[in-house]
């Protein structure tokens, strides 16, 4: 009897704490997860993959706690297969991570006490993807005439995240620097952005597609008209540097986020053309070699005793750089003409180069070695051959075999350097590893094609002390990845960029989530 | 027994002296009966109790409180009174300071495209809002609606702020005369950047050699405008004589800023930073480190401070947030962004207008957004103080309003119900004793 009373009596206190208290219809809905616990991303949790280690027992945790203060954290990362870059695959090899740093890679070694051990049997780690070429990623825009790149990062970008979880952790990225206006780079980034502007889409198309002049034929032989040079030399234009930066994919920290500023010397396309632009080019390459011979003397002069006024400086310190063989001088250059122009003029005024663009490569792939230039390509990019000259002209799907054949260091880039999330997929930034891999198609090497993604990349700015490749002393920049590196069904698992975890693919979920396992 | 008798006497005669009293100061004497009390003090919640208001004042808050023969009685049985809500930054636009948009042009296959370069530059022109603030400009009624009885008065930009409490008399808000505070709107830009840390006085390394920036001309910006001519309007603050505005350069005339600056960085005054994303917290949390002794008030929505929880420096930052449910950044996961912060021990204050969409459309029942907070697991008290008396102190007032305690202005608001029950509705805000807003 009374437990039926009590029976009762508890439905009711049930149903009239439910009628009541509209939080209990909550409990079960998603919300309450979200309000519950934050992501692991602000309050990291020990990672899940961790708990099959054999540093499970309790003495660790005081230890762990104790030795994180003065010590820098180790992560030793096990199991994979890892793709140096540098050297040789190591199989089954071990990974530490001191700090920012790589502290040691190879097989049989031994994991130091305390350290956060992430399993990675059956995972292949690569150096994170450097893009050679980037823009709408990581600086936020506007800010005035006088705003600094230092002061303009944004490590919350959801692009960032985007860029992750295809690898690239390094990016060279159209920027303002010091009060120049944006030159033609950045207009990219409205093409990137928008490509829902069918109209302008045609547009871009067309120019690809539509090389040189629309031949006709003669109306008296009906022969071919082939195309002239133009009879007007190409207008003088401004030869002013557009800027550029590199940051690392540091998401949610500004810590280290800008690696350098200016590590190319970027001109817009065809500044360099025609005798006008040329001639104002050489002036301003003298001046430089002027002052920094003016500048020697007065070195030397006060070394000696003498009292001289310095110089006075006519000239950016980015063309400074150039002169002095600190950054390469980055240009499009996608036809044969236009290379070998490029490449005579550098030897002429002795600076070093790095063409983009290049379409026409296959033809001067030597040239381009003898003469030490980097270049970047797009190894989908197609190019009609002119008329009558198929065996000199356009675009040849071999290209990337060619360059590796001659020896000419190659960067990879795909077809638009932002990321866009509508319109066609596989052009834009997000696309890298696809467009690596049409380089393998294209004859090039696996391995020679993840240097292209990598080390080159990282060469071609001058940065390869530090990132590009798996070395002890380099930055830990890595990738776990569920299958190799450049599998058009690889998925990044986890990106670490400066030795911290910057992007889960379960957690972020940038990208699917799906177990393949059928 | 003989004791209580004793006692018992005390009290009458004590009664009657006060009543007598009363009856001789005549009116100004106001007594609230019957209501739910949440004083936002120590004391907590007062059941069935009392408010007796004199002159503006509070003069007893109690349960059993003898009301004097002269009081007009209000009966609030049912009702909850709270202290008058606090807004600590509550923006306004004065004059001139907003700015033209930027604008640039792309060419491209013969066609110009006008595309807008981005946000716009933050402001980084010092306005006093003193100086260019006209109460009959703005429409109060919302505020007086929401509940809040005083605001700082700030602009979207950068300058010094201005306590308003809106006023009876003229049906209207006035700015009073209490100690204004510095206030800045912090992006992720140089310009802005640059104010902060001229401000703070950081040197910062530079990287490039070549120095582009014109920090002289920032400064100059900085220094204050001073002069806006006619204001109507609010007496100005204390001392503070706005300099003029061809003063020479190099620091000879102090102008209002350089006062207000010296204040912040010697931690005697807050600043009060106005956040636009998580990466200027981020910038901030930054330049404070090379500014040991200032303190910070942000000023961000939850999603940016979800993102930057754990740069925030607990002893040095205060939060204030307007009150809402958020979803994680890129998610459909809701967090209680406010529950967050108080558990880690930050100190929290809600501004109800900094959300402008929430203020407007909540006018009917102002508390909604934050009793939804309260059912998500945000302490009831917390709540109830980030509205009152956590801004009060934020702002330097909280010996004026802030709580329900003797000695106190008698800004009050009257509800319906309990305020977080989600309808809780207002029935009256008072101000100094008098009604602004009666529903």
């Amino acid at each position: 009897m009374s437990n039926k009373y009590t029976s009762i009596l508890l439905l009711t206190l049930i149903a009239i704490s439910s009628a009541l208290c509209p939080s209990g219809s909550w409990a079960a809905s998603p919300w309450q997860d979200g309000l519950q616990d934050p992501p692991a991303k602000e309050a990291p949790k020990p990672d899940a993959e961790k708990a099959e280690e054999p540093k499970k027992d309790t003495p660790d945790k005081p230890v762990d706690k104790d030795s994180e203060k003065p010590k820098p954290k180790i992560i030793a990362i096990v199991g994979a297969d890892i793709h140096t870059v540098s050297k040789e695959v190591i199989r089954s090899g071990t990974l530490l991570i001191e700090g920012t740093k790589i502290k040691a890679v190879g097989n049989g070694i031994a994991i130091p006490e305390g350290a956060e051990v992430i399993d990675a049997k059956g995972k292949q780690i690569s150096p994170g993807f450097v893009a050679i070429d980037m823009s709408g990623i990581g600086l936020s825009g506007g800010g005035g005439p006088n705003n600094k790149n230092a002061d303009s990062l944004d490590p919350f970008d959801r692009n960032i995240t985007f860029a992750l979880g295809v690898g690239i952790t390094t990016g060279c990225v159209a920027a303002d620097v010091g009060g120049r206006r944006r030159g033609r780079r950045s207009e990219d980034v409205f093409l990137g952005l928008e490509p829902d502007n069918l109209a302008l889409q045609a547009e871009v198309d067309s120019r690809e597609l539509d090389y040189g002049v629309a031949e006709s034929l003669c109306p008296c032989c009906g022969l071919p008209i082939l195309p002239t040079d133009p009879i007007t030399d190409p207008p003088p234009r401004d030869i002013t540097p557009a800027g550029n930066a590199v940051i690392k994919m540091s998401f949610g920290s500004i810590d280290g986020m800008l690696v350098q500023e200016s590590v190319f010397y970027d001109l817009a396309p065809g500044s360099l053309s025609g005798s006008l632009n040329q001639h104002t080019w050489r002036q301003q390459i003298a001046k430089t070699n002027q002052y920094l011979k003016d500048l020697a003397a007065h070195e030397a002069a006060t070394k000696e005793g003498k009292r001289q006024n310095p110089p006075r400086k006519s000239v950016s310190d980015e063309l400074i750089s150039l002169v002095k063989g600190e950054v390469r001088l980055r240009i499009s250059a996608s036809s044969a003409s236009e290379i070998r122009a490029m490449i005579d003029l550098s030897k002429e005024l002795g600076y070093k180069l790095a063409l983009s663009n290049v379409v026409e490569g296959w033809l001067v792939g030597d040239l381009l070695a003898e003469n030490d230039v980097y270049v970047s390509i797009t190894p989908r990019t197609r190019r009609q051959a002119r008329k009558g000259e198929e065996e000199t002209s356009g675009s040849l799907f071999e290209m990337p075999h060619v360059l590796q054949a001659s020896g000419v260091p190659f960067a990879v880039t795909p077809l638009a350097n932002a990321v866009s999330l509508n319109g066609l997929a596989g052009r834009d930034l997000t696309s890298l590893p696809l467009e690596a891999a049409f380089a393998v198609r294209g004859g090039a090497s696996e391995a020679e094609a993840l240097r292209a993604v990598t080390l080159t990349p990282a060469k071609m700015m001058g940065l390869d002390a530090s990132i590009g490749s798996i070395e002890v002393g380099k930055d830990a920049d890595l990738l776990i990845l569920d299958g190799a590196p450049l599998d058009y069904r690889t998925y990044v698992e986890t990106a670490i960029v400066n030795g911290k975890v910057v992007y889960r693919r379960a957690e972020d979920r940038a990208y699917p989530v799906f177990d393949r396992s059928f | 027994m003989i004791e209580s008798i004793q006692r018992s006497l005390i009290w009458t005669i004590c009664c009657l002296v006060l009543m007598s009293w009363n009856v001789a100061s005549g009116q100004g004497l106001l007594a609230l009966r019957g209501a739910r009390i949440e004083t936002a003090s120590k004391e907590g919640v007062i059941e069935g109790g009392t408010v007796l208001i004199r002159d503006g004042k509070i003069e007893a808050v109690g349960k059993d409180l003898t009301i004097p023969i002269a009081a007009r009685i209000i009966d609030l049985h049912g009702s909850t009174i709270l202290p008058g809500f606090v807004d600590p930054y509550y923006v306004v636009s004065v004059g001139s300071d907003a700015q033209p948009e930027e604008v640039r042009e792309v060419t491209f296959g013969g066609r110009t495209f006008r595309l807008p370069a981005g946000p716009a530059a933050t402001p980084t022109v010092f306005t006093r809002i003193v100086d260019g603030f006209d109460p009959r400009s703005q429409k109060w009624l919302p505020t007086t609606r929401t509940g809040i009885t005083n605001a700082q008065l700030v602009t979207s930009g950068f300058g010094e702020s201005a306590m308003a409490q809106v006023n009876p008399e003229l049906d209207d808000a006035v700015l009073t005369k209490q100690k204004s505070q510095l206030f800045l709107a912090l992006a992720n830009q140089t310009s802005s950047l640059q104010v902060l840390r001229s401000g703070l006085e950081i040197e910062k390394k530079e990287e490039n050699s070549e120095g582009r920036p014109s920090p002289e001309a920032i400064a100059a910006m900085m220094r204050g405008r001073g002069g806006r001519g006619g204001r109507p309007g609010g007496p100005p603050p204390g001392g503070a004589p706005s300099g003029p505005p061809s003063a020479p350069r190099g620091g000879e005339t102090k102008s209002p800023a350089d006062s207000l600056w010296q204040a912040v960085r010697d931690g005697q005054q807050p600043l009060f930073v106005n956040a636009n994303n998580a990466a200027a917290i981020l910038y901030l949390t930054e330049a404070l480190k090379d500014s040991p002794k200032a303190k910070v008030n942000l000023v961000a929505d939850g999603a940016n401070l979800f993102r930057t929880l754990e740069s925030l420096d607990v002893e040095r930052i205060s939060v204030i947030m307007p009150p809402r449910i958020e979803l994680v950044p890129n998610t459909r996961n809701r967090v209680n962004v406010a529950k967050m912060l108080n558990d880690k021990k930050l100190r929290l204050a809600f501004s109800l207008s900094l959300n402008q969409g929430d203020f407007r459309s909540s006018q009917d029942t102002p508390l909604f957004a934050v009793a939804m907070l309260v059912r998500a697991g945000l302490d009831r008290d917390v709540a109830i103080r980030a509205l009152t008396s956590v801004p009060a102190e934020m702002l330097g007032i909280d010996k004026e309003v802030g709580t329900i305690e003797k000695g106190k202005l008698a800004n009050l608001v009257v509800m319906d119900e309990d305020p977080f029950s989600g309808t809780a509705q207002i029935t009256q805000v008072l101000v100094e004793g008098g009604p602004v807003y009666v529903k």
